[in-house]
Formats: structure tokens, sequence, C-alpha cells
């Protein structure tokens, strides 16, 4: 974004920039388009011979007590685990945010090692160390994880939000006679609710489509992501595009909201 | 000090070190009720740490602070009958004007009513009615300033606290506002503790100015005893301009040294009792109060010696026009350059570069700075 705007262009590399970004828009999305486009196709066999549109495969899975468990699951591990993840990064972040230029940096830089380390490693560590205190396989041993793949994500969000957020306005509150409490619930929070809404929305687009920590952690309580890679196992099937676009929809619009609420600067 | 009203404010040995760097030393001051007080020094003096440490956002390290009498070192800012106007206004971004005005109100549960009618009161008395439901990002600076001085003084504090509030606006609005400020303090005889760098604001405003530097607070007292009597060199640096130069004593005749400078050139000075002829001083002498005439074949020879009057021949260097003010740098071979401000004559000056004059003062506007050479101690 940071493209030198005042120094006019040549058209042809214009046209070149604009090829560019649409071919890479193509490869991006066109094999969930694939997906979209199938899951809406009443026929058995997977291919694109659309015959006709209908919503077979949708009734089929939502009539699926697996999949519904599963869609619940799904959907309780993206809110807690947005709510908790905001929660300790907002607090990690504010008091962060009150040490020297030096601390900070190194307080800002730890959380991000573990986004270098192969999720695999990091889900076969987690279920060992579940396994080692003697915490059972559950969809809050997912959620523990989720939280933690999470946060890295959050504490950025906040660290930048912070950066710009003006400290001296919560001494003009504390002047005008306002406690801690009070600051934060009059001052801090509504401030910060851009930041706070992207973090929640971010992470629950994470938690949403996670895989590895699931398929490691959440013993019979699966996720969506594990009965559809289950029933890949079982042999393909148009439901599992159902299943597929749904999840699809559902962490675009959540990427989407993150995207918006974060950048977007409340009056 | 006939004021017998107990002081709304009062520090006794209040010292602040940040880190090894000491920002306040043992700075004692009362102010009196409705009194518009300045804290006036360079920028890193320790005038805002002071103004901070009043507002309970700093600790000091040593002394109490009192406000009305009470104690109030201890007590975090929320607790202090005292409320403040920041430099960039601080107003709350995600608010609108009544949300921001009336948030100490809501804070102190003062009923809805009587809040919005309190809120409403004080946005009239500082001139920015009709825009209650706009929002700060909304307003111009000298709105937002308004707004931000209804909503430290809707709370109706004991002292109202302001740190350089004037210096984000521009001149024409800063002038203004200088003068709408000391309008709406008298009209609510509010305590004003003000900060600030500029010296004109400070004599301009203020009841009694408190001059700060290095920590240290120099001296304290009304606008002409700061700018005619200072007690401290840097004082008398530092508001207005001088004229300085180390003078030699020749004479000492009770509290009045002279030194004679040849063909009936001498400056006169107020001297401490027990000076001793052979004293060097550093003295100074305000550019306002040196007058000018043109050199006459008679001076000199004639006697003036006689006469305390203070005079210097010179040549005028250069000269500045200032609008209403001219400056006549004028180079002396007695005491070196010293410039004498007039008042502009219309179309042309009376005087040119080159020109042989005459400087006169009253022996009483000389003012002694301390021993020459900055250090203490008696004779040459």
């Amino acid at each position: 974004m940071t493209g030198r705007r005042t120094r006019p262009r040549r058209a042809g590399a214009r046209t070149a920039a604009w090829v560019y970004v649409a071919l890479m828009l193509f490869f991006l999305f066109a094999p969930l388009a694939v997906v979209l486009a199938v899951s809406f196709n009443p026929t058995a066999n997977m291919n694109l011979q659309f015959t006709a549109f209908s919503l077979r495969w949708y009734h089929q899975v939502a009539t699926d007590p697996l999949v519904v468990a599963a869609f619940r699951r799904t959907a309780l591990a993206a809110v807690v685990t947005a709510v908790v993840s905001a929660a300790l990064g907002l607090t990690g972040a504010l008091g962060a945010a009150r040490l020297s230029q030096r601390w900070r940096t190194v307080i800002f830089t730890v959380p991000l090692v573990p986004l270098a380390f192969p999720a695999l490693l990091f889900g076969i560590g987690l279920a060992s160390f579940y396994h080692a205190i003697g915490a059972g396989f559950s969809i809050w041993a997912t959620i523990a994880g989720h939280v933690i793949l999470a946060l890295p994500f959050v504490f950025l969000v906040f660290a930048a939000a912070l950066e710009r957020f003006r400290f001296s306005l919560l001494d003009a509150a504390r002047d005008l006679g306002a406690g801690s409490f009070t600051i934060f619930r009059t001052v801090t929070l509504p401030l910060l609710r851009p930041a706070i809404l992207g973090a929640m929305f971010l992470s629950m687009a994470i938690s949403a489509d996670e895989f590895v920590i699931a398929f490691f952690t959440a013993g019979s309580q699966q996720t969506l992501p594990l009965v559809l890679y289950g029933r890949i196992n079982l042999g393909v099937n148009p439901g599992l595009n159902a299943i597929g676009s749904v999840l699809l929809l559902i962490t675009m619009a959540l990427a989407f909201f993150a995207a918006r609420t974060s950048v977007l600067e409340l009056p | 000090m006939t004021d017998t009203s107990p002081p709304v404010v009062r520090l006794d040995g209040v010292t602040k070190y940040f880190g090894p760097v000491l920002a306040v030393s043992e700075v004692c001051l009362e102010i009196r009720q409705g009194e518009f007080f300045s804290l006036l020094g360079p920028s890193g003096c320790g005038k805002s740490t002071t103004l901070r440490m009043v507002a309970g956002f700093e600790q000091p390290d040593h002394g109490s602070i009192f406000i009305q009498g009470t104690d109030v070192t201890e007590r975090p800012a929320n607790k202090r009958n005292a409320n403040m106007v920041f430099q960039n206004y601080e107003l709350f971004p995600h608010m609108t004007v009544l949300e921001n005005v009336s948030y100490g109100l809501k804070i102190k549960r003062v009923p809805k009513a009587e809040a919005r009618h309190r809120t409403e009161a004080m946005l009239e008395t500082v001139g920015v009615s009709g825009l209650e439901n706009r929002r700060a990002s909304q307003l111009s600076g000298g709105q937002q300033q308004r707004v931000a001085l209804a909503r430290a003084l809707v709370n109706e504090p004991a002292v109202l606290l302001l740190d350089e509030p004037l210096s984000a606006l521009d001149a024409k609005l800063r002038k203004r506002m200088q003068l709408e400020l000391k309008t709406i303090q008298h009209k609510l005889s509010t305590t004003f503790l003000y900060v600030t760098h500029d010296q004109e604001e400070a004599l301009l405003m203020s009841d009694r100015i408190g001059i700060m530097s290095q920590g240290r607070l120099l001296q304290v007292g009304t606008a002409r005893e700061i700018y005619e009597s200072p007690s401290h060199p840097f004082v008398a640096d530092f508001v207005g301009s001088l004229n300085a130069f180390p003078l030699r004593l020749d004479e000492v005749t009770g509290l009045l040294g002279v030194s004679r400078l040849g063909q009936a050139q001498q400056v006169t000075v107020g001297v401490p009792g027990g000076t001793q002829p052979g004293t060097f001083l550093q003295v100074a002498i305000r550019p306002e109060q040196v007058r000018m005439r043109p050199r006459l074949d008679a001076d000199g020879a004639a006697a003036g010696a006689d006469g305390k009057e203070c005079r210097v021949y010179g040549m005028v260097h250069d000269i500045m026009y200032l609008g209403p003010l001219t400056h006549y740098l004028v180079d002396t071979p007695a005491l070196g350059r010293i410039v004498s401000q007039q008042l502009s004559e219309r179309r042309a000056a009376p005087f040119r570069a080159g020109d042989n004059v005459v400087l006169s003062w009253e022996p009483d506007a000389t003012f002694a700075l301390g021993a020459a050479g900055g250090t203490a101690g008696n004779g040459a």
C-alpha cells in the first residue's frame, strides 16, 4: 500500500499490475470457488457438470447429528477462544505498553516465536503435555490450544493499537475523579473497541478452521475440520463440499470483520 | 502579605528526582484564594513537573503538598480537589462535548438534571454553547481549548491547573484566549495555577508569578516586582531583555555605587551596604530605560559628573524597526553594545547608523546582577 502514488506511472506498468493481481486472486480463490460451486450441484459424482442448483447436500449434512454436534463444538471453541485470548492479550499488551522501549520490544517479540514452530510438533507437544499432567482429551483441551495459537496474533493487534493509544487520556479521566476500574470501563475499553473486536474475529477465524491441535487434543469431541477429515477417509462425498463451504464462508466473514474493525478508526 | 485567608495550595519543600536528575528542588510556595498564579520558566525547568505533582500525577520524593489546608501528598489524582487543563486538551475522542464536560460530574454521581444544567452553564461561560453534540475531532483548536477548560471548571475545583494550555494555538487566537482566560478566572474567582514558558503571557495574565530554573523556584512576585526588581540574574535575564555589562565601582556613597568612565560618562547602581570601592559588579539596564540623544561637541567637557544620571557615549551600529518600537544597537567604548528601545517615529527613524549619540538613564534603573564573573565574593 506504500506505493509511490505521487509518481505518474506508465499505462503498461499499470496494466501489468492489474493482470498480476487478477491472476493471484484467481489462483487463490479458484479452488474455493470449485468447492462452493460443487456443493450446490445435486449429482453425487464430483465433477463440474452442473445439472441444477440444489441444497441437497446442505440438507444432508444439516440433518447429520455428528456434523451438527461438531458444528456446535467448533462454534463454542471459536467463541471461547476469542473471549479468552482477547482478555489475556489485552491485559498483557496493556501491561507491556507501560514497560520501557527495550523491554517492550522483547515482550512483543517473544510471543511470535511459536508462529515459526511447526504446527504438527506443537500439536504433539500439547498432547504429550496434557497426557503428562493427567488432563483428558476434550474440546476444552483443544480450546486451550487454540488460545495459545491465537494469542500471538491477538497480542500483535493490541500492540499495534496501543502504539497509537493516548495514555494521557487516562490521566485526564483520573484527574476528573475516575478510579482505575471506571477509567478502564469508560475510556480504555471504548477506545480499544475496534482492536478488541478485530482481535476476537481474528481468533475466531483461527480457531474455526484449526485442524492439527484439534486432531491431537479433541479426543472424541471432534470439531468440524476433524469431521471433514474423517469423512474424506471414508470416501469423497459432495456432502463434504457443503461442510467445507460453510466453514469457508464463516472463516471468510470473520476475517473480513477482523480486517474491517481493526483498520477502521471509530470517530 | 496582608491576606490572612489560608493558602489554597501550599508546597512545602517539594523535591522530585527523575532517576539521578533533580527535576524539582525544595520548592516552597503558597497560592492564595482566587489568585492567578503562573509558574514561568524555560522548558525543563521543572514547572510542569511541579504542576503534575499538585495534580497528583507525580509523587514528590520529599516535601508535602497541601490543598485547602489538607495534606494531599499521598492522595491519588482522582481524590484531589484540583482539575487540570492539559497541554493537548486530552478530550475523550469517543464522547461528545456534553459527555466530555459532564464526565467528572457523572463520576461524582451528581444528579442528571443538575449535571446537565451545570454543564450547559459552563459551556456558556467558556463560550461554546451549541456544540454539545459534536465530537472532539469536529472542533477547532480554540473550541477544544474551551471545552477542556469547561470540563475541568465544571467540577468547581479548589484550584485549576493549566499546563501551557495555549501553546497549541496560533498567535492571534492565543492573544484572545489569554484575555478570555483572565476574564473567566475573574468571573468564577477560581484559583488558577498556570504553567507557561511565555514571559509575556505570564506578565499579562498573572496576579503573581513564580520564576523557575533548573528545578528551583528563584523568585515569586507580581509582574512588576519580577520585571523591575529581579532578585536573581536568571530572573532578570529571562523576563524581558537586558543590557548587561561588568562595572568597577569607583566610589560608594551609602547604598549607591558610581563608576566613572571618563569624559563625564558614569554609571550609578544601587549596592548592598558595606560594598567597597574597587568591587566589580555585573549590572544591567533594560533597553526601554535607555534614552538617546545626538552627541554635541559640548558633551564631555560639561559637568554631568555631578548629577547622578547615568550616561555613556556611543555610535549607532544598527537600527531594527519592530513596528511600534525601534531598537537602536549602539556601540559604546565604555560598556560595549547597548540596545536602546524607543517608540517608533512615523516615516523615518530620527537616528541613522553611524550617528554619535549620548545614552542616558535614571540612576536607579540600573540593577546589579551579582559579582562580575558570576562568582560570589567581594573585591577584585
